[in-house]
């Protein structure tokens, strides 16, 4: 496994990974972007358009695209669908009221073609927020149930806290690797 | 304020075209195309209207650089602007050619974006752009750079940077003179006026201010009466020390030059910046010394010959040499055969230029030389009489015909250690023939 | 590197390639990509479908492919306006780089971005560049806040950027200042309330004064055309601002030089009572005028242009530099054709002979325009200076004999000229004149030779076979030839009867029975008319003396000189039209004048609270005019100045295009009244005719003159008494600079005066002309001219006929601005003998525009309460107290400008004597 592991490890070191963070406005897409880049919590203003850097998380590059959550924003997602390796999709665990757009947004993203061989990750977000959904009400809520032919993992974060991102990209990594 | 600029080649494609101004349309560009690059006739303006649009145009070489506007912009700063333009052209990728602007049109963007914002002229400096605008990126400069650069952008002395350093310091004065005369044919100076220009090099370590003094008339009386007690300076009062003045017009700094201090104590100084810059600018009318006078005799023979005869002398010091001496007398259009005799250089009938040119490599003050021609004609029906234009000449000769003498050129550097008698200065006079003509 | 290649790839399947590109992983190939499309947009393909890719290598590190993708979306952004909010967050991540050069761009580049989507994000960020650390970025942020009004002007207002823009100009960086300044003008030009929006004030001149000896020279044109928009509250700030800019004109950088000169002539306005000053000014604005003659030719005719209206509006500064205009062989045409112009603006008695060597020399040049130029040159200095006539003339046939087609016929065009100017002198010439008709083929070339043999029908022998020839081909002439061959037909006719008579019908019935041209036909049938009925008439008609033709031509109309000298340096000093004429909208920006002399803003405050006419006042005041009476003027206010000035825009500036002050009313019934010829309203007082020069001073002419107010102008009247033994001819008069700016419009309408005969002369007077203080006030002195002699006498003005038909104040405003008019400023006169009740007085003062605003009855005493305004907006406020059966009266007069007292004291006593 390990000769295996780490032959695949210099093809992926040729190409990075490119990797979209989408969501509803407001859902910390921007926040948990930034921790990953540089470890800390930013203070955020709601990105009108599009944040793009460079992670590298154990020796793995991505190119992580963050693009805005708002309503006028949604329709330019998919001219960034392109190429697109995995999608985080970060959901406000609080923000109960929204999460069927949530899930509409999610289901018609995934049905595009060039998506169709993209992992996905949920991020069952701010989870340190009283009151929120629970990991199991979001997956229930999203009816991640029904996705078919899809790698896909959920997982429960909390993006001010730091919790939950490492297991995320842990998988996240491993699944992209394991594909190829 | 400004538009947009275009440039063109000599076919009217568009090399360069960056548009400022919401209400210039893309037709805009076509619009100076057809109306004035394309017009049969020959241009008439530097500045056309067309549709309420203005166009601000200037030619070099096969180049063409217009600006645009809607609005009642400061002409003469758009002209200056874009003569501007072409120099820091000049001075990043020398000669303004088709080949040079479509080779660099990255940088031209990028040096277009800076200067002008929102057709607003920005810092144009050379020296001070080069440091910024280099296509390489600048990431890499570090937090103290991005705000030297910044300061110096926008710094009072927006001309030099600071921490200069020569090991030897050196500057050299180039005083130059362009003669231009207008004479009748019997001699009778029509016009005649001085325009010189005073060319300094300068390599000098840190930030040196200057004191420059010339033999002005005004700046003489004003130190003679001003504070001649102070610096005890005996030729300071010219009509005592008897020494010559010239009389100066009007002249124009260079922006490092403080005008104020100019205005109320006559005195001209300024922190230079480094490497060559042109100091002042002055025009002179009075007493100037016309280094060449040219006597023509055209005397027409018939309908089908012409003689020629002219005669050059020298009026300066004979121990000077007067050089690049040539004498241009028009033939009329019609000519076609030219005997010529000439007792001193070369001379050559130009059917192309449809003149004589005569060229006397060297020649020493107070001689005198002739050239004599026939000039045979074709006889032509054209009603019209040949109208002669004017005999032109060009030379270079090793004094300032105006009398304009460099007194001093001062420098004071406080903070390093070096002092005006450590600086080498050179000084250099050169009067070159302007427009410099005698009607025949 | 070479960056021609990306000018060549015009393959198909282009765009498709791009695309990929765009989206490499390679930065290299990315950045290749961008400047591939940067191309094609320059050479004008649509490559706005990349915009996405585009946009989304905005967030790199590479400083180069930035600023490319930056200038991508200025040109694009607006094709796409949903997609380019996609950029927006990356704007303002850069507005906070830590790298000022990043700041700037960004901000610089967002404000270009002309998106109403984008526009409101750009606020926040804005607000923080103004207040940047570096100073290169807040001189970027000044900009963009034009450029945000620019878009939206509401937001700028709303969101308080005019008041940090303001805060700029106190910046210490002087750059930041320069542009700050820059954006604030264009600002207040382009408000919408047609109201600068930020008024300057002193102290904020002064930093600007400040910021002007060390910031670039671009900065300091901005700085220079902002001061030229000041107005200073008075001459010693007008003369402290000169002082400081004076030594801007020793400036390498035309735009400097010009910007100041603008500022210099307008403040010598301000400062014409220091007339030491204005003469320090003078000698010192000309060195640095003729050095711009040896700047590059563009440069060269801007100035030139400039130049052109610095000489009409004070000659003296140039009259010594004649020779730097002469033109050079190898100008540019649009440079010859300047300089020319010029020389014929400065030709004078003094330097005549050069002038015509020149002129000579051009005239054999080879561009036609130029040439034609020349030639015509040379007749307006036969007219300009009267004793190079002569010579003028018998160059001008020496140009006749080279016989080159446009130089015959320009030559022609201008001896008509010189004809007219100078009666019987020159008329042995026409024989030459005549010989070269057959080369005319040009119409005013023909009309003019046709206008000569008319005219000197008497001395011409063949006058009839000449016009008979030209009649053979009537039809095919140019309508200006036609109806010059129709009068002089007809003056032939009147001169010579006995042998013409065929000749002028033939000429009649061509004209009215063949010709479709209903000028022809009216012109023709008048003729008809007079001639049939009344011949005596038809002569005084048609060989009537002409009025004496100008000795300048081409001279700009006052006003519009005076709204141009505001405008140097600028597009609208080269095209010599008012901003108005070629720029659209408000852009524009509001009309500029000159400021009045020693009036200053003060005098305008108390216009300020009165009431613009409403429609109906206006039609009352036109039908009132009938009845008789100056109407009831309602009182000015900016708006409906502007509007009359509008008008006289329309109306081509007519003779005299009303004092700048001049509203509606009165100007509409001056119009009115000239076409109608009101004579039956009651007329304003008129003095009794003066002795202003008796024969004994004026080598036998005698002039009785005085003063009157007409249709809201004021003329002066003058009997002309010939006492001397030869008749006199060429008369001519000039006023010296005064206090009230009186100028005579148009020339002085005397012919000859035959020995023993007399003439009358009525000279209508403007009185926006140059300003001197005089003393006394209203002193007048007056050069007439004749073929005699030239003499000088002073008379002085009555101050009534300077009253406007507009100084009626408003009730409320009377009082409030009595009450705020310092006690100071109040005189008090005793008029004596006074007959006739307060009623009758305010009805006599009415019809002299001194306007009754109310009456009071106290204790026996009638008060009345009157106003009036001065020419030169100077308002007079005036109580009279009247006790019947007292002959002696008490006037009282206030006024913010109270020199004016003793005039208008003296007319007040004139007029209620009457």
């Amino acid at each position: 496994m390990g000769g295996l592991f780490s032959y695949f490890r210099g093809l992926l070191g040729a190409r990075e990974m490119r990797i979209l963070i989408l969501g509803l406005d407001g859902a910390g897409k921007t926040t948990i972007l930034y921790k990953l880049q540089v470890g800390e919590v930013v203070t955020t203003i709601p990105t009108i358009g599009f944040n793009v850097e460079q992670v590298t998380y154990k020796n793995l590059k991505f190119q992580v695209w963050d693009l805005g959550g708002q309503t006028s924003i949604r329709p330019y997602w998919r001219c960034y669908y392109g190429n697109t390796d995995a999608i985080i999709y970060v959901v406000d665990s609080a923000d109960r009221d929204r999460i069927g757009i949530s899930k509409d947004e999610l289901v018609h993203m995934l049905r595009e073609e060039e998506l169709a061989n993209a992992i996905l990750v949920v991020l069952a977000n701010k989870q340190d927020m009283a009151g929120c959904l629970t990991v199991a009400e979001v997956h229930q809520a999203l009816g991640l149930d029904a996705l078919r032919d899809r790698t896909f993992q959920i997982f429960k974060t909390s993006a001010v806290r730091g919790e939950g991102l490492d297991q995320a990209m842990d998988w996240l990594s491993n699944a992209l690797q394991a594909r190829k | 304020m400004i538009g947009g600029l275009f440039v063109y080649n000599h076919k009217g494609e568009v090399l360069i075209s960056r548009v400022y101004r919401d209400d210039i349309g893309r037709n805009a560009v076509d619009a100076f195309r057809v109306n004035v690059i394309h017009a049969r006739q020959q241009v008439r303006s530097p500045v056309t209207n067309i549709a309420r649009t203005s166009f601000f145009h200037i030619k070099r070489a096969n180049i063409w650089l217009a600006a645009v506007t809607k609005q009642n912009v400061n002409a003469a700063m758009v002209f200056e602007f874009l003569l501007k333009i072409i120099d820091v052209m000049q001075s990043y990728f020398g000669k303004i050619s088709e080949e040079n602007i479509k080779n660099n049109f990255v940088l031209i963007y990028e040096l277009l974006d800076e200067i002008l914002d929102f057709g607003y002229p920005q810092n144009s400096d050379t020296g001070v752009l080069k440091t910024f605008i280099t296509q390489q990126g600048i990431k890499s400069a570090s937090k103290e750079e991005q705000a030297q650069i910044t300061s110096q952008v926008t710094g009072q002395i927006g001309w030099r940077r600071e921490g200069i350093k020569y090991r030897r310091n050196e500057l050299f004065l180039d005083v130059l003179e362009y003669v231009n005369l207008l004479m009748s044919p019997q001699g009778q100076v029509l016009s005649a006026h001085v325009a010189g220009k005073v060319v300094m090099k300068s390599y000098l370590s840190g930030m040196p201010e200057c004191k420059f003094g010339i033999n002005d008339k005004i700046v003489m009386e004003a130190k003679g009466k001003g504070n001649g007690g102070i610096s005890g300076n005996t030729d300071s009062d010219p009509a005592r020390s008897g020494k010559p003045v010239v009389v100066i017009d009007d002249c124009q700094f260079h922006q490092c030059v403080k005008l104020s201090k100019f205005e109320t104590e006559h005195s001209i100084s300024f922190i230079p910046p480094d490497g060559e810059f042109e100091l002042m600018r002055y025009r002179t009318t009075k007493d100037i010394s016309l280094p060449f006078r040219v006597i023509p005799l055209v005397r027409e023979v018939g309908r089908t010959k012409m003689e020629v005869k002219v005669v050059l002398k020298s009026n300066f010091k004979p121990s000077l040499l007067g050089q690049k001496i040539e004498v241009k007398i028009p033939t009329p259009l019609n000519t076609s055969g030219v005997q010529l005799i000439c007792l001193k250089g070369k001379a050559k009938y130009k059917a192309s230029e449809n003149a004589i040119v005569w060229k006397i490599k060297r020649m020493a003050g107070m001689k005198e030389t002739q050239l004599s021609a026939e000039i045979e004609l074709l006889e032509t029906d054209t009603k019209k009489k040949w109208t002669r234009p004017p005999i032109s000449m060009g030379f270079e000769v090793p004094f300032a015909p105006s009398g304009f003498k460099v007194r001093y050129l001062k420098v004071f550097e406080p903070k390093l250690n070096y002092s005006d008698h450590d600086v080498i200065k050179w000084v250099r006079y050169i009067g070159r023939s302007g427009l410099y003509e005698t009607r025949c | 590197m070479t960056d021609s290649k990306y000018f060549t790839t015009t393959k198909k399947g282009e765009i498709f390639e791009l695309k990929s590109e765009l989206n490499s992983d390679k930065k290299e190939k990315k950045k290749e990509a961008v400047k591939k499309v940067i191309a094609s947009m320059t050479v004008g393909k649509d490559v706005s479908a990349l915009f996405p890719d585009v946009v989304n290598c905005m967030q790199t590190d590479n400083l180069e492919l930035k600023k490319l993708v930056y200038l991508y979306l200025m040109n694009y952004a607006k094709s796409q306006p949903d997609m380019a909010i996609m950029a927006v967050n990356t704007f303002v991540k850069d507005c906070e780089d830590s790298n000022p050069l990043i700041r700037a761009l960004a901000v610089r580049t967002m404000g270009c971005i002309r998106v109403d989507k984008i526009t409101e994000y750009l606020c926040e960020p804005l607000r923080k560049c103004l207040k940047d650390e570096d100073p290169y970025v807040r001189k970027t942020a000044a900009v963009c806040v034009a450029k945000l009004y620019d878009i939206s002007s509401s937001m700028v207002e709303d969101q308080g950027f005019l008041d940090q823009l303001k805060d700029l100009l106190s910046d210490s960086n002087p750059m930041v200042v320069a542009n700050a300044v820059a954006a604030l003008s264009e600002i207040n030009e382009a408000s919408v309330s047609g109201r600068p929006l930020v008024e300057m004030n002193a102290p904020t001149i002064n930093k600007l004064l400040t910021a002007l000896n060390e910031c670039t020279e671009w900065g300091q044109v901005f700085i220079l055309d902002a001061l030229s928009n000041y107005s200073p509250r008075d001459a010693r700030e007008a003369h402290s601002i000169c002082e400081r800019i004076t030594p801007r004109l020793a400036h390498a950088n035309a735009a400097v030089v010009l910007s100041a000169v603008k500022v210099l002539m307008k403040l010598m306005e301000m400062v014409s009572a220091d007339t030491e000053l204005v003469s320090t000014l003078s000698r010192k604005l000309a060195p640095p005028l003729v050095t711009l003659l040896s700047a590059e030719p563009e440069v060269q005719y801007v100035a030139l242009r400039n130049i052109n209206l610095v000489v009409q509006k004070r000659p003296d500064i140039l009259k010594h530099e004649m020779k730097v205009f002469f033109v050079k062989y190898n100008d540019p045409i649009y440079v010859k054709l300047e300089k020319l112009d010029i020389m014929i603006r400065l030709a004078s008695q003094a330097n005549i002979a050069q002038v015509l060597g020149e002129l000579k020399e051009y005239a054999t040049e080879v561009d036609v325009d130029f040439v034609r130029k020349a030639v015509r040159a040379i007749g307006r200095c036969a007219i300009k200076v009267e004793p190079s006539a002569e010579r003028c003339v018998s160059t001008l046939l020496e140009l006749i004999q080279t016989k080159v087609n446009y130089v015959v016929q320009e030559a022609i065009v201008v001896i008509k000229d010189i004809f007219r100017k100078y009666p019987n002198k020159y008329e042995s010439i026409i024989s030459t004149l005549c010989e070269n008709l057959d080369t005319l083929d040009e119409p005013e070339a023909r009309a003019s030779m046709v206008w000569i043999v008319g005219e000197y029908a008497e001395r011409i022998d063949n006058a009839d076979e000449l016009l008979d020839s030209f009649l053979e081909g009537f039809h095919d002439e140019n309508a200006q030839v036609q109806l010059q061959l129709l009068t002089a037909v007809v003056k032939l006719f009147l001169k010579r009867p006995a042998d013409t008579q065929e000749l002028v019908q033939h000429v009649l019935s061509l004209a009215t029975q063949d010709s479709d041209n209903p000028d022809l036909r009216d012109r023709g049938f008048i003729y008809w008319r007079l001639l049939s009925t009344d011949p005596a008439a038809a002569k005084e008609v048609v060989l009537a003396d002409k009025p004496l033709i100008s000795e300048e031509t081409d001279l700009l109309e006052p006003t519009l000189l005076d709204e141009l000298i505001c405008h140097i340096s600028s597009l609208a000093s080269v095209y010599h039209k008012p901003p108005t004429a070629f720029v659209e909208g408000r852009g524009a920006g509001v009309r500029k004048s000159l400021p009045s002399r020693g009036v200053v803003a003060e005098e305008t405050n108390t216009q300020q609270p009165t009431v613009i006419p409403n429609q109906e006042s206006l039609i009352g005041d036109l039908l009132s005019m009938d009845i008789g009476g100056p109407p009831p003027a309602p009182a000015p206010s900016s708006n409906v100045d502007l509007l009359a000035g509008g008008l006289d825009v329309l109306l081509g500036g007519g003779p005299e295009p009303g004092a700048s002050a001049a509203a509606v009313p009165g100007g509409a019934s001056g119009l009115l009244g000239d076409i109608f010829a009101v004579s039956a309203a009651p007329a304003s007082y008129v003095p009794p005719k003066q002795c202003w020069l008796p024969a004994d001073k004026g080598k036998g002419l005698e002039i009785w003159g005085t003063f009157s107010r007409q249709n809201g102008q004021p003329r002066m009247e003058m009997t002309f008494t010939n006492k001397a033994m030869q008749p006199m001819t060429g008369f001519a008069i000039q006023l010296n600079k005064n206090s009230f700016g009186v100028y005579p419009v148009g020339g002085l309408a005397v012919g000859a005066v035959g020995a023993g005969a007399g003439a009358e002369a009525a000279l209508p007077l403007a009185t926006h002309g140059p300003v001197q203080r005089m003393d006394p006030l209203n002193n007048l002195q007056v050069a007439i001219k004749n073929n005699i002699d030239v003499f000088y006498f002073a008379c002085l003005i009555p101050a009534h006929i300077l009253f406007t038909e507009d100084g009626q104040l408003d009730k409320r405003v009377f009082l409030t601005t009595w009450k705020e008019i310092p006690a100071a400023n109040e005189v008090q006169h005793t008029l004596s003998n006074v007959v006739g009740t307060a009623d009758s007085i305010a009805q006599k003062m009415t019809l002299n525009n001194i306007f009754t605003i109310a009456k009071r009855n106290v204790e026996g005493q009638d008060m009345l309460y009157q106003s009036l305004k001065l020419t030169n907006n100077i308002w007079v406020l005036l109580e009279l107290k009247l006790q019947p059966g007292n002959p002696e009266a008490t006037l009282s007069l206030k006024s913010r400008t109270v020199e004016v007292a003793t005039c208008i004291f003296q007319a007040y006593e004139a007029i209620i004597k009457s």
